[in-house]
């Protein structure tokens, strides 16, 4: 099957053994590739019980059919493991030119168990596969590492790797790619564990097309559609996603100061145009990812300061979430999370849980080293997130999260946690939205924005007639049918499986039939779009198998209390809390999940051709019972 | 003068109509509708078409107009 390169890499880092298979057919099959072949691999060949820590977490980097080609946005890979933030199934997808590379290589996937004596990274290129010792790259940050291993392999080689965050175990490490980012879960502390540094990949293939004339006529339609959408072809592709922190405040769903608003009374000074503006001390310039048609990337330097991409979701955790105006501390934030490779959105929400912790006097200066953590403190915040990545003083207490931080603190501290399954919610107010009161409570790996951003359909009124959204949706009905959120969640994860950005259909741009025509162009394989995202239901109905068996049920799908009982402050939300219960209901019935254990139902999981799954998860249930 | 108000997502569900006809002073621009029926946004993140066709919010409205307010954004 063309697209695909059929090969998979494994790694046993304790052994050092690396083998050459096949790709599992059956996986493909069911799951299609990306995630999908990720979390099916987590499923087969790991313990489930596995600590995320631990060598028997099995940590894999997977593309998808389409990453290489040149379909919009080719360029993800999904990084798949046990998360040590959320204890759940772990996803992180990542853009940059690193998948496209592995795919050039002649790779879909490279899998890695075991945990190395000493530090190494992994080289490909091309046939050539070998462990290398790294011992000199350890204590480096993101960007010396891939410099030092370009300089060692060549400088046309694509790198990811950890920065001392990883090192450290910090639940919230990330991954880097060439400012670009598996961000979310703590993919960089699984590294980390395992003594893998960076993972450096040359290809000189290229990833074949089944029907090129087919793929000519997907490819102009799947552009078209792109570019007709006028909001991401606007400001994102001009400006970049900061682009929306403005529009974000005056909808009422800018989470301001942990979320105790949610419009910021100083939202003038972190417009994006403020940085833009200032010329004299800000320098912008526009990356992309491979293959991408967006490039929605503003790479920032500041000064002497290479302050790398600030992005939306970077510039409203540590501007508003903080209740932080200055763009220099703004930036300075940013800066730390690329070099020392932390998740931004984690990183920024659990300092603004620190200052919520440290207005109500639950914590006290013996706790945050001196530091006076106030809402609003730029330099405070800076400091306390450099200590974070370090786990340096009481940087510890916090380098793992708000939720752990939690935990260990005691008292009242969880009651200012703005997290679900312990990952922290990003920056939109769900107060706003309903549909995303059900994205960020009922994602499989945490509270995630994109699983989907479904803000689109009922706060700002798209419709998808694609995918049957023929009718707006009220953002304000926590009862309404839900099953438009199904299959909107399909769609996205379906971008997750197939390697492409979901900046595709962010917006409602690329329509589902359009992708199964790239799809079937690109691997010969005639698919239709029911069938493409019938994979992702797949996907989604065995990652909550997985949490499943790792002791997640309902209550794990909920929103902390204060959406349910503080109402929002300002804008069209005013005064409106989420009812979550009647929004779970709602959704569990258009996903045909049982309400009590929060799976799918034995008739939905025969329906996907899941039993020997669903065997495994009812089993533990009747034992439950 | 009479205009026929639609509105969408948040505009909609804040205002608790999707489709209203509105009785507003003669010669109100597009921006003074929006403040005088209480829409709780700036306008600069709302984009404006009558009858059909995309207007900035300096317009002028007339009788009859059809009005359709609807929100440009989208998440990061």
């Amino acid at each position: 099957m063309k697209g695909y390169k059929n090969c998979i890499i494994k790694v046993d880092l304790s052994s050092g053994n690396i083998k050459k298979e096949h790709l599992n057919a059956d996986y493909i099959k069911r799951y299609l590739g990306g995630e999908g072949y990720g979390i099916a691999l987590l499923w087969n060949h790991m313990p489930l019980d596995a600590d995320p820590l631990s060598p028997e977490n099995l940590l894999s980097f997977n593309t998808g059919p389409m990453t290489g080609t040149p379909a919009p946005s080719a360029s993800r890979t999904s990084v798949c493991f046990m998360s040590p933030l959320t204890n759940t199934i772990g996803a992180s997808n990542m853009g940059s030119h690193f998948g496209a590379e592995l795919k050039f290589a002649g790779y879909d996937t490279v899998a890695f168990t075991g945990k190395a004596e000493k530090p190494v990274y992994l080289l490909i290129d091309n046939e050539k596969v070998e462990i290398k010792d790294a011992s000199s790259l350890w204590g480096m940050d993101t960007r010396e590492t891939t410099e030092a291993i370009k300089e060692a392999e060549g400088h046309d080689i694509k790198v990811c790797c950890i920065g001392q965050s990883g090192e450290k175990l910090s639940s919230l490490a990330c991954i880097f790619s060439d400012d670009c980012f598996a961000g979310r879960g703590g993919a960089g502390a699984v590294m980390g564990s395992k003594n893998l540094k960076a993972v450096a990949v040359r290809g000189n293939g290229k990833v074949e097309i089944a029907d090129t004339d087919a793929f000519k006529i997907a490819f102009k339609n799947s552009i078209r559609e792109l570019r007709e959408e006028a909001y991401t072809w606007g400001p994102v592709h001009g400006y970049g996603t900061p682009a929306w922190v403005g529009g974000a405040d005056d909808f009422g769903i800018l989470p301001t100061r942990n979320y105790i608003n949610n419009k910021f009374e100083e939202i003038e000074k972190v417009l994006p145009y403020n940085l833009w503006n200032n010329t004299d001390k800000y320098k912008m310039t526009r990356r992309t990812c491979y293959a991408c048609q967006l490039g929605c990337h503003k790479y920032v330097v500041m000064g002497d300061v290479e302050v790398g991409e600030m992005e939306y979701e970077s510039l409203a955790a540590f501007g508003p979430r903080c209740g932080v105006s200055d763009y220099e501390s703004i930036c300075m934030a940013g800066y730390y999370t690329t070099i020392y490779g932390i998740d931004s959105i984690s990183g920024g929400s659990t300092i603004s849980a620190i200052m919520e912790w440290y207005e109500k006097g639950i914590i006290t200066k013996e706790q945050t080293d001196g530091l006076e953590m106030n809402f609003g403190n730029g330099p405070a915040m800076v400091e306390m997130l450099r200590k974070m990545c370090l786990r340096e003083g009481c940087g510890d207490l916090y380098a793992d999260g708000s939720f752990a931080a939690a935990k260990k603190i005691g008292g009242k501290a969880m009651d200012y946690v703005m997290a679900v399954k312990g990952m922290e919610i990003s920056a939109t107010d769900p107060r706003g939205s309903s549909s995303m009161t059900i994205s960020f409570g009922t994602s499989e790996r945490g509270a995630c924005h994109m699983r989907p951003y479904a803000a689109t359909i009922d706060a700002f009124g798209y419709l998808y007639p694609d995918l049957d959204i023929t009718e707006p949706k009220d953002p304000f009905s926590d009862t309404e049918d839900k099953s438009w959120l199904k299959a909107l969640k399909e769609c996205f994860v379906v971008t997750n499986l197939a390697g492409i950005c979901d900046f595709n259909v962010i917006n409602t741009e690329m329509k589902p039939s359009t992708m199964a025509e790239l799809y079937t162009a690109i691997t010969g394989v005639e698919i239709d779009k029911y069938e493409l995202l019938r994979t992702a239901e797949r996907t989604i109905a065995l990652e909550r198998a997985i949490n499943y068996i790792r002791g997640f049920r309902r209550k794990d799908d909920r929103l902390p209390k204060r959406f349910m009982t503080e109402p929002a402050t300002g804008g069209p939300p005013a005064g409106r809390v989420t009812d979550m219960e009647a929004a779970l209901d709602k959704y569990y019935e258009a996903c045909s999940y049982d309400k009590e254990t929060a799976v799918p139902t034995l008739e939905k999981y025969q329906e996907l051709g899941m039993m020997h799954i669903a065997e495994k998860v009812y089993n533990l249930i009747k034992q439950d019972a | 003068m009479k205009v026929k108000v639609r509105l969408t997502g948040l505009l909609a569900a804040s205002c608790g109509f999707r489709e209203k006809t509105v009785e507003l002073p003669n010669d109100f621009t597009i921006a003074e509708a929006i403040t005088f029926m209480n829409i709780p946004v700036s306008g600069v993140w709302t984009k404006s078409s009558v009858n059909g066709s995309l207007k900035n919010k300096s317009y002028v409205l007339q009788e009859g107009d059809e009005l359709y307010l609807f929100p440009i954004g989208g998440g990061g």
